[in-house]
């Protein structure tokens, strides 16, 4: 303990200054912060808010100084450093290193986001578990691969250049991934977040590897081969894991005993609509109608379904899958008629055109649910909703259709309803009055199920801007007044399913949508 | 960092550290606590290294190419401090600079290739190695089948030159009158650690030049 105490005390004096300056920055930022998150009561004079986006870069930079000089004041790289001669023990240089970036990176962001949430209205000590995760985030995300970087290079200098390779790197990267096909964003988790998780596992497993493989044992050029090589495994998952086959571990084959929440049948009475936006002119839009039918027990139950892969089988052995081409989702109950829509090669689309055809059509099928329903009163000014957030109604030039909140760690996964003959101030569409009955809604998503986000400012931003439910070809907002009462329905995922629609014998063309049009997706939270 | 703050820092790494000897060592060395690390000379910096390396008393210290670059003044205070030392600690040095090893070192090893070719007290080797001259009394000298232990023999006329590298005055002279008869003269002449250096490394260096040019 006391060799680490030892290095802890030799790091600080030696390094003071360079803590010094982002704790600095980080300080006016949580001084500024607290102004951002309303327009009215900035504490700080306007052209200082209006620099306040560059605060978090510097403080990131500044923290990324700090790792490179603290693990390089015991250099691992060479074999001439003061420190290898002396009876150093590995385990408490690197204990030593960990407690320095604990004690003066996430320690004063801890503080500063505990003071920030006290001053957004909120109790810190309902939310430890979310401060810890943002600080583990910060250690994967930013601490730990610095700290392997710097433990691979020999300077300063060095570490700079590395980390200027990385965007051209990057760049690449991008360029090399643009030529494989993927699978579009479906559902509220997509096959990305897999890819992602799989690619930062392997980058992170690497930067952990290298970290203490240099401690330990300080072989500089396996340690660059392995940083090396985990980058290019990162870059190889894109083509050993295709996204379609990660969609299909996301979402299973419902079992025997457990049948998908929704059943979908082909609907050949029904014309399909063919209208839609451009499209190129190598391509085909197909619509095909649907009938989605199936009885959810609990009212506040959604299935939320995205085409995730289409495949046609022609005469003679042709066969076409969709890649990429595939955009369209629904919502059900409130759609049971919807349209899965594609394109397809316009080649491919001329040799079959005519023939009849075998379709096979994989959804990915999202079950959302309600956790907890209540029904409260909009109050003149702020209030507490369900999910935790603090809303109040969006001061005119504004909006008064919004309704502004903050909330902690991240946003809650939220829908709003409002009733039309419920509101207490008219509704704003010109002179038209709007049919009794009409379901206004405002939906937030949640990013994914940990209890925070990475970042500097815990307290989260969002407006619930409302809207009618129905699908009208005129913008309609509602009035927020006071007094007019709110369903406020927290939302989570509560199964993830798959399911496989085979059309035989179907002709194409008679589904072909008009030429150079593409159909409006269909997206966002319904209400039921 | 200041000389004071990484003596303090070191401190705490040893158990035996010597505060009395710490201080010492500072006055002797001439360094001053308060100066940067870094803006001080390289032979200060030496010397900085040394008593950060004896305030603890070590058992034994290694010492890679401490001379140099340094001035002879510092490495007089260097060596000093070292010798001064010497009854509690083994320090082991490696260097080129033959002529200030032989000034104070007890024992040698001689490391070629990576290969220890040699290690005994520079007294013994000292000792075992000498320059020998003898004339040949009006006959033209012809050294062939000489001992392995004489080396780079050498005949011009009457004189033959050669090294002995395991000399013992009465046997050298008698296997010397065994292959040449009756001499004139003979002479046997100490070497210096630097002469024996070389004489070491110059076969090594023919048989390399050898061996590249057959291959």
């Amino acid at each position: 303990m006391n060799q680490i105490i030892n290095i802890f005390r030799k790091d600080f004096r030696q390094h003071w200054y360079v803590i010094l300056l982002p704790l600095a920055i980080l300080v006016a930022f949580a001084w500024n912060e607290p102004g951002l998150w309303v327009p009215q009561g900035t504490p700080l004079p306007q052209h200082l808010r209006e620099y306040s986006g560059l605060l978090p870069p510097l403080v990131v930079i500044g923290w990324m100084i700090l790792i490179v000089r603290v693990v390089q004041g015991e250099s691992l790289v060479g074999d001439r450093q003061f420190w290898i001669t002396r009876p150093y023990e590995w385990k408490k240089l690197l204990t030593a290193k960990a407690l320095f970036f604990v004690a003066f990176i996430n320690l004063p962001l801890l503080i500063v986001q505990v003071v920030l949430l006290w001053k957004a209205g909120f109790a810190p000590t309902s939310y430890v578990t979310g401060l810890l995760w943002t600080q583990f985030l910060w250690v994967l995300v930013l601490i730990l691969p610095m700290i392997a970087l710097a433990t691979v290079t020999s300077s300063f200098g060095q570490t700079v250049l590395v980390i200027l390779g990385i965007p051209l790197l990057l760049v690449g990267c991008i360029a090399l991934s643009s030529l494989i096909p993927h699978t579009p964003h479906t559902g509220l988790l997509d096959a990305y977040s897999i890819q992602e998780s799989l690619r930062n596992l392997v980058l992170l497993g690497a930067c952990a590897a290298v970290v203490i493989w240099q401690y330990a044992r300080r072989r500089t050029p396996q340690s660059r081969l392995l940083l090396i090589g985990a980058a290019a495994v990162a870059l190889g998952i894109m083509f050993i894991a295709p996204p379609h086959a990660l969609t299909t571990l996301m979402y299973p084959q419902p079992s025997a005993s457990r049948r998908p929440p929704v059943q979908l049948v082909f609907d050949p009475t029904r014309q399909a609509v063919k209208d839609g936006w451009p499209m190129r002119k190598d391509e085909v839009g197909i619509r095909i109608p649907l009938l989605v039918t199936g009885e959810l027990q609990d009212p506040t139950v959604t299935v939320d379904g995205d085409v995730s892969l289409v495949e046609i089988e022609g005469p003679d052995g042709l066969r076409w899958n969709s890649g990429e081409n595939v955009y369209s989702s629904f919502q059900f109950p409130d759609q049971s008629h919807p349209d899965a829509w594609f394109v397809v090669d316009k080649g491919f689309f001329e040799l079959v055109k005519s023939s009849s055809v075998k379709l096979h059509i994989w959804f990915a099928l999202t079950t959302v649910k309600a956790k907890e329903v209540r029904r409260i009163v909009l109050a003149s000014n702020e209030f507490t909703a369900p999910g935790g957030a603090l809303c109040s109604i969006s001061p005119e030039p504004y909006g008064s259709n919004l309704l502004r909140c903050r909330s902690p760690l991240k946003p809650p996964f939220l829908l709003v309803t409002m009733l039309s003959e419920e509101t207490t101030c008219p509704v704003r569409w010109a002179e038209r009055t709007v049919p009794p009955g009409t379901i206004f809604s405002a939906g937030q998503q949640s990013p994914g199920s940990a209890p925070a986000e990475i970042g500097f400012d815990p307290v989260k931003l969002f407006s619930l801007s409302f809207s009618p439910r129905a699908q009208t070809m005129e913008t309609l907002f509602a009035h927020l007044c006071p007094g007019t009462p709110l369903t406020y329905r927290v939302l989570e995922e509560a199964q993830f399913t798959r399911s496989e629609l085979t059309i035989d014998g179907i002709r194409l063309a008679e589904y072909q949508l008009l030429e150079h049009s593409r159909p409006s997706a269909v997206t966002g939270i319904m209400v039921h | 960092m200041k000389v004071g703050a990484l003596l303090e820092y070191l401190r705490d790494f040893y158990p035996t550290w010597d505060r009395k000897l710490e201080s010492s060592l500072i006055k002797q060395f001439d360094l001053s606590r308060d100066r940067k690390i870094r803006a001080l000379s390289r032979g200060m910096k030496m010397k900085l290294a040394l008593a950060s390396a004896l305030a603890f008393h070590p058992k034994l210290i290694i010492l890679d190419e401490p001379f140099g670059g340094l001035d002879p003044l510092v490495r007089d205070q260097l060596i000093e401090g070292l010798l001064e030392r010497a009854a509690e600690s083994t320090v082991f040095i490696s260097s080129h600079d033959l002529a200030e090893i032989e000034s104070f070192a007890s024992h040698i090893g001689y490391l070629e290739q990576g290969r220890l070719r040699f290690s005994e007290e520079l007294t013994a080797l000292a000792k075992r190695f000498r320059e020998v001259e003898l004339t040949l009394d009006g006959r033209s000298a012809s050294p062939e089948n000489l001992p392995s232990t004489w080396i780079h023999a050498d005949a011009s006329a009457a004189v033959v030159r050669f090294i002995e590298t395991r000399f013992d005055e009465d046997r050298t002279s008698a296997e010397i009158h065994r292959l040449f008869g009756d001499v004139r003269s003979l002479t046997f002449t100490p070497m210096s650690l630097r002469s024996i250096f070389l004489a070491m490394a110059k076969p090594s260096e023919a048989r390399l030049r050898k061996d590249k040019d057959a291959s």
